[in-house]
């Protein structure tokens, strides 16, 4: 995959050589996916464990890290008043931000990594843009709206990180916080934006509509979900979906060398549909939970890094 | 700014602190498995993260030596972390200026002799600004580097400082950052001996040394914090592994 493609153009200058598999190593994993026991004992439907924080920098207006193994993002989420598009005069804007730090892969310091982070952000963008309404975020019509910068930071690379990307903006979303602007003036007079200072009154992002990315990797016969960066390095053709509560497909992309049977892809979709319905649900649940228990006691229960 | 009482009539600064207190320091080690050593590190509200890959073989090979390791910093600011939206995280003059002061630390007190022909690579990325940038990344690439297991002459030790009003304040933040001229420095823990002062804006020679001094003992004062992070940190490997003590 995308992680994969950069190890093996840099094989001979790549910084670090921990990311080469032997062939031998590359049989064991195939063998195990064909008999759906893999690596590290999960099936092929299951998800490495999740770990999800919000509020971590309080810079913003909403900020999120996930770990999914051993992949850790951040997000962050600013807002800021803006023109909007003069084709969209109703509605806010939002943009997609992808770092890919030298943290992850020695071979991103500098510019190395900027065309793994613009395809991060194209899927982002492509999965993310289409669930949230735009509306809420109009001011003035036609002259002031909010403009949301989704910024992401991704830390760690440990295989899977267009699905972790996506949920951590997710989570990030939930966790904003729009000032509440009052609108003063009018004909004639000069028309002024009054941002409350009050921290509590704000408004939230509506995330029921955002959907969960599924990477599912084909392997021989089979297909199998977050796969780790071993696993990645194993197989070569992929599909990208997502999938929302509802269990509508809302992007789907398949990238790779190999063809895919038209029955397998139905498959897939329908695999896809299950798992994503399921964690997007859990996920959110989650979140939920997380926020609620919180309360006035935010700041001095947010671990962040410190464990 | 106009008109911000950086020290209050009762000696009190913009966030309560006394002039010599430092904020609350934070840390800890082996934050990612993945790179050879790691670091996390919070002086109040400005988050830094540490990352060391090395050494190993030059990627470089004009900047390689055949008698030392060549250590290469790079520092970049997440587009987030300061108040108004930064639009690129790395590759601005500053942040190169920041790399190469932190290289300049670094390769005085790593024991570069060690390793000839190789490369150190030392990522720093800041998560959350809010003053005294450069001394806490100084700080959490020590750490990393400890972690790591490359060996140092000693810890490297940096605190910010600042004058105001005639008194020198120590591990300045966001608003303090514009009160006067910014003295980071950095110290080899033990020995005391400085091997970085960077200042920026005006300051008047006489006012020099008691900047200085102040600024040794904040240096002093972040070592004692660093060594206790190092402490438990080994202590709670050893738990993790078993070994009694």
């Amino acid at each position: 995959s995308i992680c994969s493609q950069i190890s093996q153009k840099h094989e001979r200058t790549s910084k670090t050589k921990r990311n080469m598999l032997s062939d031998e190593e590359k049989q064991f994993i195939v063998g195990g996916v064909q008999a759906d026991l893999r690596a590290d004992g999960r099936s092929c439907e299951d998800y490495r464990m999740i770990e999800v924080e919000c509020g971590l920098v309080s810079n913003t207006n909403g900020s999120a890290r996930l770990r999914l193994g051993q992949t850790d993002v951040l997000v962050g989420v600013k807002a800021e008043i803006v023109q909007p598009l003069s084709w969209r005069p109703a509605e806010g804007t939002v943009e997609f931000f992808v770092d890919c730090s030298a943290h992850a892969n020695p071979d991103f310091e500098g510019h190395g990594g900027e065309d793994l982070a613009l395809e991060l952000a194209n899927v982002a963008e492509n999965t993310i843009l289409p669930g949230l309404d735009l509306r809420q975020l109009c001011i003035l019509e036609g002259q002031q709206c909010w403009g949301l910068n989704i910024d992401a930071v991704v830390l760690q690379c440990g295989g899977n990180l267009c699905d972790a990307l996506c949920l951590a903006i997710v989570a990030a979303l939930h966790d904003a916080r729009i000032p509440t602007v009052t609108v003063s003036g009018g004909d004639g007079e000069a028309i002024e934006l009054e941002i409350s200072d009050d921290p509590y009154d704000c408004k939230t992002v509506d995330i029921s509509k955002l959907p969960a990315l599924i990477t599912l990797h084909k392997v021989g016969d089979c297909y199998l979900v977050d796969a780790s960066l071993e696993e990645e390095m194993c197989t070569d053709t992929k599909m990208v979906m997502a999938v929302d509560t509802c269990g509508s497909i809302c992007y789907s992309a398949k990238s790779g060398i190999h063809g895919l049977e038209t029955a397998m892809i139905f498959d897939m979709f329908s695999k896809a549909k299950k798992i994503g319905a399921l964690l997007l649900d859990s996920f959110v649940k989650q979140l939920e939970s997380q926020s609620s228990s919180k309360g006035l006691l935010a700041a001095t229960n947010i671990v962040g890094f410190l464990r | 700014m106009a008109g911000v009482e950086y020290l209050s009539p009762e000696g009190l600064r913009v966030d309560g602190r006394r002039p010599p207190e430092l904020r609350k320091v934070q840390a800890r080690l082996g934050v990612f498995q993945q790179s050879d050593g790691s670091a996390y590190l919070e002086h109040g509200n400005t988050k830094v993260l540490a990352t060391v890959n090395g050494p190993h073989e030059s990627t470089n090979w004009s900047r390689a030596s055949n008698d030392s390791a060549f250590v290469n910093c790079q520092f970049s600011m997440a587009t987030f972390s300061t108040g108004e939206r930064r639009r690129r995280p790395k590759g601005d003059k500053r942040s190169t200026e920041m790399s190469h002061f932190m290289q300049d630390t670094f390769e005085k007190a790593i024991l570069t002799h060690l390793y000839p022909r190789s490369q150190i690579d030392i990522y720093v990325q800041i998560l959350q600004a809010d003053g005294g940038h450069l001394a806490a990344c100084i700080n959490a690439a020590s750490l990393a580097v400890m972690n790591a297991g490359i060996p140092m002459k000693d810890l490297v030790c940096a605190c910010s400082t600042t004058l105001v009003e005639e008194t020198a304040i120590l591990d300045v933040n966001y608003l303090e950052e514009s009160a006067g001229p910014l003295i980071t420095m950095a110290v080899l823990a033990q020995s005391g001996s400085i091997i970085l002062t960077q200042m920026e804006r005006r300051l008047h020679m006489d006012h020099l040394p008691a900047l200085l001094e102040a600024g040794a003992k904040g240096c002093k004062d972040v070592s004692v914090l660093m060594n206790g992070f190092l402490r438990s940190h080994v202590t709670d490997q050893l738990a993790i592994q078993g070994i009694p003590q």
